[in-house]
């Protein structure tokens, strides 16, 4: 290049320039080796960092042990664990070891499940969970020797659910509402009562619809195998979780000692929720029938009741969801009284440091908004009203034979379901929802 | 050494030319227009790929030659200065200029019919609600009109009748999105606190693609819909079927699978 | 490229790799060794057959040798230091009918004679043998009411074989949410003058918080035992439990403010052995310091 330029612009340069120009362009390159190789060593390992990354990590996750509950709820500290030489410390240290130990016997880890024989899929007793679907959703993104596709659940869930299913994947302390901690084994929106478990069709419909109002998004355009090995899977890690917090509160809480056999951890603490999950579609809430046939003189009526039940004393839902179902209900109560998830009103000054995402305050349903996460059919409503949401302070409020002081008898719940239906289109709702450029307005758009 | 890298550089706009000439053979086109508009916006990328196209491959060729011949090799010529030429520039100011106002008049007609002149009384076939990451539908219920207790909502998978004009209200819920609906020659972005119209006649029946065109957040790869695009007879019963779903007050049989 | 700009370069990959490097590290609950799977054992596990075991195991579980002496426990737990003012709960719903009564907090309350109110303090062995005179109550249906929008008794004992009653004796609705670990949730709206009951599966080693999410300040606890010797103390801070079979036991002591209640330093976590010999035994006066409590 100097010569390039000594050549073209010989007949106007100096000779003293051309050295000038020599020197620069050489003390650029040569005169400062120190910081260029470091800064060119600096960069390669940054860029190595960036291509390596997490993988030698994550090439093989393991399911992460449930600290959360042992620290919050079963009356550990962590210096219980952390005094060396301890023998209390080493005892805990043992516990936690034989928990990971025996949770990996019985579910294996998320790139290879297992399941003990007694608990896979079994047709005649509809019982169980089906392994061939949960290897299906199991495992690292993308194809498997046999050209099926793997790793479905690290592909669409995990970075909010987290490889474990705590509801803590890497974007979940961003989301309002937190992604759902399938350890616990609570659902909110469901068709069954309410302790019970969703049933599969519930779990399909959340995945497809997705929940509105909430960051959980639809997989409605999913092959249906994939969705059911996801829904299949989501089970699994529920089971698994809940099989953990079983082994820990015998092992922490109450200080037994388990034995280090499959029948033992089979038979009390898997087993049972197992079969939770198998007695869920026998739980499914069904409202009496209607009539078919509302005339809008019927709707105009139910309405009316509806609106009267909504600020009756003993169905108090004015008393969080305000007086014109703004969600306000609770907003003049001081900090300690705000209403919380039941797994976030667990969490307090002196144990929040063992929880793995901030406590968050849980908002009363704005009823106007016409935005229904469990379902918008007036069938889900029903079912919101008769058996409450679980985990949230809305209680089950429906009268049935289950429970019969409930105050809201089921024709007062469907007057009910039609006043929340119609709440988003009611007058108060101004500025109106919907503002028509085809039909009414002609602003001509600029 | 400067012939070499002189060819070596109308490699560029050779292959890149010849690739313009081979993607449409290959399937690496644009989509099957399936709308009434969609010629217009055809024509219009036509128009200018050609435009750029020539003014591309004459640039390129001028680059060329000016390192083919003063390659500092070979060149023997003495170096000429110049203080420029002004009615050189005059020109290469005015050709674009006059350009981009002929392309700019020209397209007016296309830019009108697809973004100002909303159809009247035509009411809303289905409003879309952009969100993070999926598309919410709603559609007028029995009543005919959006906004009220019978509307049918659903998600990411939007039909459409076929054959007649369609206006679509986009709106967002929360960052900017775009409605991306490449057979049908639309895009349009969504804007929080915005309704806006975005209206076409789809020709035939099929299922395409509906996608985000706007980077709306890390899942925005996420949003991915699908168009149906039916005869009106299909369309009406779909609607029916979903206004029944969707009032449902007892469990329907078994899902349908 | 100038020596500034070199800075940058580096400054701009360090902080590259420390993102790259915590970027790793994902949520992490508490800074605790976390051991991993024993493969070895894990397969020992999955090829086991256990039967056999775990039956002899729960036989001789469930059989504790039968008291034949028995004895009582009582006591008395003082506040030591100037009795603490329980706040005013806010009442920021149905103001006519909450409004009207004195509702305070009851976390922490002293008596006139500054004794230590609502302490639990309960027997913490796993397998006992229960005294004869407690059989007519076990299968007792427990009432646990909302009065006065407060629930009375504040902190109820019963058995895990008792059924647990919530009544509601105000003029409107309530609501009882309750979150038993390892145990079925509950929350059901109870309407003025009605009752719904729950039966506890499995017993609790800490007393369990019932709130009412509509009237948010309310806050009670029930706890349920397999064996039933829990006493709660009383407005003068004594307690008495009665009947114990004779012996070296475990006990726990509990305050909703603090959890376990160290009210002597050796009580770690609130836990003592105690002897209990036939007859009366007394725990006699016990000073609880108010720096407890972060007074």
């Amino acid at each position: 290049m100097i010569k390039a330029i000594a050549v073209e612009e010989g007949s106007n340069l100096t000779t003293s320039q051309i050295e000038l120009a020599k020197r620069l362009m050489s003390e650029r390159s040569f005169h400062r080796p120190f910081i260029s190789r470091a800064s060119s060593a600096l960069v390669i390992a940054a860029l190595m960092t960036f291509v390596v990354g997490c993988s030698t990590e994550n090439s093989h996750p393991e399911f992460r042990l449930n600290l959360q509950d042992i620290l919050a709820k079963m009356g550990q500290k962590p210096e219980d664990f952390q005094r060396s030489g301890d023998e209390d410390a080493r005892k805990n240290y043992a516990k936690l070891q034989f928990m990971a130990t025996a949770l990996h016997a019985a579910f294996g880890d998320p790139d290879d499940p297992y399941l003990f024989p007694e608990v896979q899929w079994n047709a005649e007793e509809k019982k169980g969970l089906d392994l061939r679907k949960i290897k299906l959703a199991a495992g690292p993104f993308g194809g498997s020797a046999n050209g099926e596709q793997r790793g479905l659940f690290r592909q669409h869930c995990a970075h909010c659910h987290g490889v474990t299913g705590d509801g803590a994947g890497p974007t979940a302390a961003f989301l309002d509402p937190y992604p759902r901690d399938y350890r616990q084994g609570a659902f909110k929106f469901k068709s069954t009562e309410r302790t019970a478990k969703p049933t599969t069709d519930d779990l399909k419909r959340i995945l497809r619809d997705g929940i509105p109002g909430t960051a959980m998004p639809s997989f409605l355009l999913l092959p249906n195998d994939e969705i059911e090995a996801l829904v299949e899977y989501v089970k699994y890690l529920s089971v698994r979780g809940q099989t953990e917090i079983n082994l820990a509160i015998d092992l922490f809480s109450n200080d037994e000692e388990v034995e280090p056999k499959k029948e033992a951890i089979l038979e009390t603490y898997l087993q049972p929720v197992v079969d939770d999950w198998a007695a869920a579609e026998e739980l499914v809430v069904r409202p009496p029938a209607r009539s078919e046939s509302q005339t809008e003189q019927d709707l105009r009526e139910s309405i009316a009741k509806g609106r009267e039940i909504f600020f009756r004393k003993d169905a108090q839902c004015t008393k969080c969801h305000g007086p014109t179902g703004l969600g306000d209900g609770n907003d003049g109560a001081p900090e300690k009284d705000k209403l919380f998830d039941d797994w976030n009103k667990e969490k307090t000054p002196e144990n929040i440091a063992y929880w793995l995402l901030p406590k968050k305050e849980l908002r009363p349903r704005d009823l106007r908004m016409g935005i229904f996460r469990g379902g918008r059919r007036p069938l889900d409503i029903f079912r919101r009203i008769h058996q409450g949401i679980p985990g949230t302070p809305m209680p089950a409020g429906g009268r049935d034979e289950k429970n019969p002081t409930g105050p809201l008898k089921p024709e007062e719940i469907w007057n009910l379901v039609d006043y929340v239906r119609s709440l988003p289109f009611e007058d108060a709702s101004e500025p109106a929802q919907f503002e028509s450029h085809g039909a009414t307005a002609m602003v001509e758009h600029p | 050494m400067g012939k070499f890298w002189s060819i070596l550089f109308l490699m560029v706009p050779v292959l890149g030319i010849a690739l313009f000439f081979w993607a449409p053979s290959a399937g690496y086109w644009l989509p099957r227009d399936n709308s009434v508009h969609g010629y217009q916006i055809d024509h219009l990328f036509n128009f200018i790929l050609v435009l750029t196209g020539v003014v591309f491959a004459a640039t390129e060729g001028a680059l060329f030659w000016f390192v083919w011949r003063y390659d500092a090799a070979t060149n023997r010529d003495p170096i000429k200065f110049t203080h420029g030429s002004h009615n050189l520039e005059v020109i290469w100011t005015i050709l674009p200029a006059a350009t981009l106002l002929f392309i700019a008049i020209y397209q007016m007609n296309a830019w009108a019919d697809v973004k100002m002149r909303v159809p009247k009384n035509l009411p809303p076939t289905v409003e879309v609600t952009a969100r993070q990451f999926e598309w919410r539908l709603r559609y007028p219920g029995p009543d005919g009109k959006l906004g009220t207790m019978d509307d049918i909502h659903h998600v990411n998978d939007m039909h459409l009748p076929a054959g007649e004009e369609v206006l679509i209200e986009l709106k967002s819920m929360d960052v900017l999105h775009d409605l991306f609906l490449p057979h049908l020659r639309v895009k349009q972005d969504a804007v929080p606190g915005m309704s806006i119209p975005v209206w076409f006649r789809a020709k035939d029946v099929g299922t395409f693609d509906l996608v985000c065109a706007e980077l709306c957040g890390w899942g925005h790869y996420k949003m991915k819909g699908r168009a149906t695009i039916q005869s009106r007879a299909e369309y009406d019963k779909w609607l029916e079927e979903m206004a029944v779903a969707q009032a449902a007050t007892q469990e329907p049989e078994k899902e349908e699978e | 490229m100038s020596m500034p700009s070199d800075r940058f370069l580096l400054a701009t990959c360090l902080g590259l790799m420390c993102c790259c490097a915590s970027g790793c590290g994902g949520v992490a609950t508490a800074n605790i060794p976390v051991p991993s799977p024993d493969p070895k054992l894990s397969k020992e596990i999955r090829e086991s057959s256990g039967t056999a075991t775990t039956a002899s195991a729960a036989e001789t579980e469930a059989t504790p040798v039968a008291a034949t002496t028995w004895g009582n426990l009582s006591g008395k737990f003082l506040y030591d230091g100037p009795a603490p003012d329980s706040a005013r709960l806010a009442i920021t719903k149905d103001e006519q009918v909450c409004g009207k009564h004195d509702l305070r907090d009851e976390s922490l309350e002293v008596g006139a004679g500054g004794g230590l109110k609502n302490v639990v303090i309960f027997l913490a062995d796993k397998k006992v043998s229960v005294h004869p005179d407690y059989e007519a109550t076990a299968k007792d249906t427990i009432k646990f009411d909302n009065d006065h929008c407060r629930f009375e008794p504040h902190i109820m004992p019963m058995r895990t074989s008792q059924t647990l009653q919530i009544h509601n004796s105000d003029p409107l609705s309530h609501n009882s949410n309750l979150t038993p670990l390892g145990d079925r949730p509950f929350n059901q709206l109870i309407s003025e003058n009605n009752a719904v009951t729950y039966q506890f599966g499995k017993q609790q080693n800490v007393p369990v918080m019932v709130t009412c999410s509509i009237h948010p300040w309310m806050k009670g606890y029930v706890f349920p035992r397999d064996n039933p010797y829990v006493a709660v103390t009383g407005e003068d801070g004594s307690f008495e439990i009665k009947n114990l079979p004779a012996g070296k036991h475990d006990f726990q002591v509990w305050q909703e403010a603090v959890n376990g209640l160290a009210a002597k330093p050796e009580w770690k976590k609130g836990k003592f052995k105690l002897e209990i010999k036939e007859g009366d035994n007394d725990l006699g006066t016990i000073q609880v310091s108010a720096a407890l409590f972060g007074k």
